[in-house]
């Protein structure tokens, strides 16, 4: 291979690529690192989380990019070429190949195609304490030797070898070492690599913008990315010939036969620098998957770990959750108590109803949020998570979705902001999208206050649990339609092949879990404090104002006012407007009005209907309020309430975390004006039938 | 050795990887299918001469093969796509 000039200067700060497959332990490394000096984001455009982190070592500053997890180079998933293009066009100093050491081989054939792109390399010879017990042993002079690139053994989730791993990196950048790689593919195929870059060489423009052995082999593999870009018909003819010739000797696709060399390296390596000293292959692993993924076992050990993490979540953070929920009551009792108890100032309505309000309400769930995503960790972590999603894929199949969509659907039945957060381990986007979508459709708990006042206020005691069940299992089955829609029209696309790798079980280190779980939470705190609170402030404007004329309010008590002031509201009269709308479906103006205060968050409406029939603050075990709708609707009518509720818009902090996590405010709006139609649409359909069968 | 294309047929020994034994190490022959999991497969080191064993296959469902010395959870669907002949 020959040296081609260094492209890659040297910047303060030097920026390091961290790469590796998915489950080689390269996060570990990266937390080791980087430590909390961490910063999360999705690269432009898509889904993929994209994390960087600083360390100082030896007085220079240090860049490092945690690139998403591939096996291989090539331009099949997101991921790939995502890491691909960060390594063509950031150009970092230095790219850290995290490999699992006792599983070298198919680590080894990342490091040969990051040889092939020319970039200076540095081998982490992660979970070397693994290996050893194992049974191999590596003679690592030997390997760095054949490989042409450095090696320093770690042990990632103990810390070790990090520090030697820093002063390599140092030594590398300062000395702008360019490694000399000794790959090489046979005869003929570098044959056909020399024709191809002789070609590429009579472009200048090509030339310096790919490396062209790169490029050449690349064009061989008939990369889709790769051929789009050159253009060049005499390069592309010679490359055309190039395959022919390599699948007439080889009798197999040329890129099957690059991999195929790939590996006859790196397995001829392996053979002279590694020893196996133990022959068993039969190891803890296996025997727990014995059990975890045994036939009739499995779902059931599935099913009843996700009963204890939904166990944990929701009732272990009631505690904390309470706290928190008096702290903003007092918070907005405090802020009021510096005006006169009958005040109608507008600053205080603002600071009280609208801020401490609004964002308290969503505040409020950080207890449960950190909760779920430690446990969330933890079975990423441990390797668990990839046995779910065997077990569960074939259920999940028929939804035209994948085994790990089972885990943020069933985090929707509490709050559908987390389980929207979840879906990221998802790697495929339309899959994820299709998930992200359908999610509103499982009855969270902020719906449940709903059904609590309506389901008591109209129907007897023996068919209370029967209802219940039935609107919850509604939003299941819409969601599974809805899905199978999805993946047949907007998401269509051909169901990613199922390929995936069952990592070794691992005992998850609490400083990976701390990390993990601590990063993702502060995500929702942002969160709360930025698009939510805007929003909080719209839609108390929205309720607020404008404002009655004084005597309009004049001989009225407290609670009267508060109806008068939102019956002039906005929001009010938006009830008032959209009633022609909505009678259909059985609603009149009050519901109306109720629904435009539950699209902040769904619970809302409870408090919204308390207002409307000027009862002042009541909740869902409000007796009054529900005589009161006893005697002006139907259970016809209550039960559509509940329909329209469960499906329609999803609330204000559903919309902005599926803005963030989709990426693009358009499957925001689709989500929300979608599932309103499709709530619009079924509650028509079910009040007007119901109206003429309780005719007869 | 990379066996030739379309050379290959069931009879002889050779079948698909669905039907292979469970615990039984086959020796892979060749991959019906697109570039796309081709790709995909021999990224992960599923190349044609490659030795696999099938950990579990439950007779509907996905598969569990050991490839390298990793566990590879495979959909039935390819399995099928991949021809194998039992080593002796």
């Amino acid at each position: 291979m020959s040296t081609d000039e260094p492209k890659f200067g040297i910047h303060r700060p030097v920026t390091v690529a961290l790469a590796g497959n998915p489950n080689s332990g390269k996060t570990t490394i990266f937390n080791a690192l980087t430590g909390a000096r961490q910063h999360v984001g999705n690269y432009p455009g898509v889904t993929v989380e994209k994390k960087e982190g600083h360390r100082s070592h030896k007085g220079l500053d240090i860049r490092f990019v945690d690139l998403p997890g591939t096996y291989s180079l090539t331009a099949y998933s997101v991921e790939e070429i995502i890491a691909r293009n960060f390594l063509l066009h950031q150009q970092p100093d230095l790219v850290v190949h995290v490999i699992d050491a006792s599983n070298l081989e198919r680590n080894l054939y990342l490091s040969v195609q990051l040889m092939e792109l020319g970039v200076p390399l540095l081998l982490a010879f992660n979970m070397s304490d693994v290996a050893r017990q194992r049974g191999l042993i590596f003679d690592i002079p030997l390997l760095s030797q054949l490989l042409g690139a450095p090696i320093i053994p770690t042990v990632g989730s103990k810390s070790q070898g990090i520090d030697r791993l820093l002063d390599k990196v140092v030594e590398i950048v300062q000395t702008r070492a360019m490694p000399v790689y000794r790959y090489h593919y046979g005869t003929e195929v570098e044959q056909q690599i020399g024709r191809i870059v002789q070609q590429i060489d009579a472009h200048p423009d090509l030339a310096r913008c790919y490396r062209p052995r790169w490029l050449a082999i690349k064009l061989l593999e008939q990369d889709r990315e790769i051929r789009q870009e050159v253009q060049i018909e005499s390069v592309l003819e010679t490359a055309h010939n190039g395959i022919r010739h390599l699948e007439t000797i080889y009798g197999d696709e040329a890129a099957i036969v690059l991999a195929d060399q790939r590996y006859g390296f790196i397995s001829g390596a392996c053979q002279e620098a590694v020893k196996s000293t133990v022959e068993s292959r039969h190891d803890v692993s296996d025997r727990i998957d014995a059990i975890l993924t045994h036939r009739a076992l499995g779902l059931p050990i599935f099913l009843g770990l996700m009963y204890a993490v939904f166990q944990l979540v929701f009732h272990l953070g009631e505690y904390p959750m309470n706290w928190l929920e008096s702290s903003f009551h007092w918070l907005g009792g405090l802020v009021a108590s510096t005006w006169p108890p009958d005040s109608n100032s507008i600053l205080k309505s603002l600071l009280v109803d609208g801020i401490i309000g609004g964002v308290g309400g969503v505040l409020v769930f950080l207890p449960n949020i950190f909760l779920l995503f430690l446990a969330i960790a933890f079975l990423e972590d441990s390797g668990y998570m990839a046995r779910a999603a065997f077990i569960m894929d074939r259920l999940m199949h028929k939804m035209g979705l994948h085994g790990k969509s089972f885990i943020p659907m069933l985090i929707g039945f509490g709050c559908s902001v987390p389980a929207i957060m979840a879906t990221r381990i998802l790697e495929n986007r339309r899959s994820r999208l299709t998930t992200i979508m359908i999610i509103p459709l499982m009855s969270c708990g902020a719906r449940f206050p709903i059904y609590a006042l309506i389901i008591p206020a109209f129907f007897p005691e023996h068919m209370r649990g029967l209802i219940l069940w039935g609107v919850y299992l509604i939003g299941i089955v819409l969601a599974v339609i809805c899905a199978r829609l999805l993946r047949k029209t907007l998401l269509k696309g051909q169901t990613v092949p199922f390929v995936m790798e069952l990592p070794p079980y691992r005992m998850p280190t609490a400083r990976g879990l701390w990390l993990h779980t601590r990063m993702r939470s502060w995500h929702y705190v942002k969160k709360a404090g930025t698009i939510i609170l805007g929003i909080s402030i719209v839609l108390w404007g929205l309720t607020s104002f404008p404002r009655p004329s004084a005597e309009q309010l004049e001989g009225l008590d407290g609670e009267q006012i508060q109806s008068a002031l939102l019956r002039h509201s906005i929001a009010g009269r938006v009830g008032k407007t959209i009633e022609p709308a909505i009678r259909p479906l059985g609603f009149d103006w009050k519901i109306g009005t109720a629904l435009i205060g539950a699209m902040a968050a769904k619970e809302v409406f409870v408090s919204q209907l308390g207002i409307v029939y000027s009862l002042g603050e009541v909740d869902e075990g409000s007796a009054v309020l529900r005589e009161r709708l006893r005697a002006d609707y139907t259970p016809l009518q209550g039960f559509c309430v509940m329909l329209f509720c469960l499906i329609s818009a999803p609330c204000m902090a559903t919309v902005a975390i599926t803005r963030r996590e989709a990426g693009a405010w358009k499957w925001a709006l689709f989500q929300w004006a979608a599932l309103t139609i499709l709530a619009y649409g079924l509650t028509l359909i079910v009040f007007q039938i119901g109206s003429i069968i309780s005719k007869i | 050795m990379i066996q030739p294309t379309g050379q290959m047929s069931l009879g002889n020994g050779n079948i698909y990887l669905n039907d292979a034994p469970v615990g039984k190490p086959v020796r892979l022959l060749h991959i019906q299918s697109g570039h796309a999991l081709r790709h995909r497969l021999a990224a992960l080191g599923m190349l044609p001469n490659t030795q696999v064993t099938v950990l579990s296959n439950q007779g509907h469902g996905q598969l569990i093969v050991n490839v390298k010395n990793t566990k590879v959870v495979l959909g039935r669907g390819m399995a099928h796509k991949i021809l194998v002949r039992v080593e002796p």
